[in-house]
């Protein structure tokens, strides 16, 4: 008879934590993960571009990844703005990824790839057609950026300029002016 | 005078009326969840009419398919116990423990089996399997070295729960949750919202039959992270980028299970039909990685990788965009019922042949008696 009981007393306990469904709460511990970004090769140096650099701007060290940077000075600020150029093989990663990775800087929300042809002005340059992007958070207006992306058959070229939100737009038509003067040196 | 003993409670609960007309309301489940199928989607009708305890027919509710094999199993077990006698009929007795058996391992399919996908880049490697249906939110406390994740199963993914934990310093309520969405970007900023709400709103839509195509999404309000993260946010399925709560990471995403070994794909082959885009064979050339020793291992179709419970299928693959590196997906099944229809087929086999080797020479030396 004990037997017997038990046998029930198992078949309950069985459907007692069927019942439970996905209610459930696990906690674990992983590896820390990396992000998964695309990987991307460092670019090469000598990309056979060139540029004119407005004579009040000051070239300073450019890290491995860009071809060079710039302190463009701001009027009436101390801290001047930083422009940096850079080339990446093929698309780049994608102008989608960048344009949400620029946006995830700044702390914004992604958008979607039906959205860029609204977030981009488009411009022409030396080198060809380019697009100029602005993004700000006015939530966090100590930093904003300037962005001018040229896709070319092989590679993207980026121009980015990171200044204070206040002095974006007065900026901006030297920047534009800058971003016109790229262009390949063959 | 006739007396009849009266029926014990076991002696209803064995019935074989139950069994019968059980068997036959499976069938029923059977051609209703085939006919729902093509409107629905696969999944949809597989939880509706099987995985269910119960589902509505109208005001209605009735027997799902869960329910009906519980009752059969019930029914079976009960008469096991109380009713049938090994010595009595041997036979019929191993015949019911094989379908009892088949039923275990139904169930243990049902609780502890997984499905999922194992996406991986060349030159990548991966240790967790994505399910294709469920989801969990998940709150991950990063570490120097380790990560620390609080996984909140579908099934708190209700509105009105609470989401509660020592592990996290506050509760979590969630607001509205959908099972298909779509986000849309608002007018202008939201204050009320905090991360990807202040940007986006979203709304429900019909659910799409093909499950993995659903975008689950919620609106959840903070409370007790901290003054600065406490608010309303919002969450879907495939943010570019995870919510940032406090020192906490927040990601409602497809349920991962993590597995104690590593795979890293070496290179990932595809043969197209000549003249076409339409592949022809894939092939994955992996790494088994555990304890820090490597095994090669070739992945590709009829050859999947078992290892450790899993296993490993070639199912589809991403290409690279750009002439970047593509990746392989493998399907990734954990089923611990996987043999039980095979022994249960074997035992009721078994057991029927005994049945027939007792029951033919009886029935024939009545037969012969008869004749006498």
């Amino acid at each position: 008879m004990r037997l017997r009981l038990f046998a029930i007393m198992t078949i309950a306990g069985l459907f007692v934590a069927c019942g439970s469904g996905d209610k459930t709460i696990e906690v674990y511990t992983i590896k820390k993960e990396t992000p998964k970004r695309a990987p991307v090769a460092a670019p090469p140096k000598a990309t056979g571009l060139q540029w004119d650099v407005p004579s009040n701007w000051q070239e300073t060290p450019a890290s491995a990844m860009h071809l060079a940077a710039y302190n463009v000075p701001i009027e009436g600020a101390e801290s001047p703005a930083s422009l940096t150029l850079m080339t990446l093989p093929g698309d780049g990663g994608g102008l989608l990824m960048n344009v949400n990775r620029w946006l995830n800087q700044l702390g914004l929300a992604p958008v979607q790839a039906s959205d860029l042809s609204a977030l981009g002005e488009a411009h022409d340059a030396k080198i060809g057609p380019f697009s100029l992007f602005t993004f700000k958070n006015e939530a966090s207006p100590e930093k904003a950026f300037l962005v001018s992306v040229y896709q070319t058959s092989s590679q993207t070229h980026f121009v980015k300029l990171i200044a204070p939100m206040s002095s974006l737009e007065s900026l901006k038509p030297v920047f534009l002016e800058f971003c016109q003067t790229v262009s390949t040196d063959s | 005078m006739n007396q009849t003993t009266p029926k014990k409670w076991h002696d209803w609960l064995a019935d074989p009326a139950i069994f019968f007309y059980a068997c036959l309301w499976l069938v029923v489940l059977v051609i209703a969840g085939t006919l729902a199928q093509p409107g629905i989607g696969l999944y949809k009708a597989q939880e509706i009419y099987f995985s269910s305890w119960f589902f509505p027919m109208g005001p209605v509710p009735l027997p799902g398919g869960r329910l009906t094999m519980a009752v059969i199993f019930v029914n079976l077990v009960i008469y096991l116990i109380f009713n049938a006698s090994p010595k009595k009929n041997i036979g019929l007795y191993i015949t019911h423990l094989g379908t009892l058996l088949l039923l275990l391992g139904g169930f243990l399919t049902a609780y502890f089996s997984s499905e999922g996908t194992m996406v991986i880049q060349e030159g990548g490697s991966s240790d967790y399997v994505s399910d294709y249906h469920a989801r969990e939110f998940v709150i991950i406390t990063p570490g120097s070295d380790e990560d620390k994740v609080t996984a909140f199963g579908m099934g708190w993914l209700k509105a009105g729960s609470i989401l509660k934990h020592e592990s996290i310093p506050g509760e979590i309520e969630i607001l509205e949750a959908y099972t298909n969405c779509e986000a849309r970007r608002r007018d202008a900023m939201d204050p009320s919202f905090k991360g990807l709400g202040s940007q986006y709103t979203i709304r429900p839509i019909p659910d799409n039959p093909q499950d993995e195509q659903n975008m689950y999404g919620f609106v959840a309000a903070f409370r007790g992270f901290g003054p600065n993260a406490d608010g309303n946010y919002v969450f879907v399925e495939y943010q570019n980028d995870p919510t940032q709560v406090a020192d906490k990471i927040c990601v409602l995403r497809k349920k991962r299970t993590y597995v104690p070994f590593q795979i890293e794909l070496i290179d990932f082959e595809k043969k197209l039909h000549p003249g076409t885009q339409m592949p022809k064979s894939y092939k994955s050339v992996v790494n088994l990685i555990e304890e820090g020793q490597k095994r090669r291992v070739v992945i590709q179709m009829n050859e999947p990788l078992r290892h450790k419970g899993y296993t490993f299928f070639q199912s589809s693959f991403i290409e690279g965009q750009g002439g970047g590196k593509d990746s392989t997906v493998l399907a990734a099944v954990k089923n611990y019922g996987r043999q039980f229809p095979y022994i249960s087929s074997i035992i009721m086999s078994i057991g029927l042949l005994i049945y027939l080797m007792i029951l033919v020479p009886r029935r024939r030396r009545v037969m012969q008696s008869k004749e006498g």
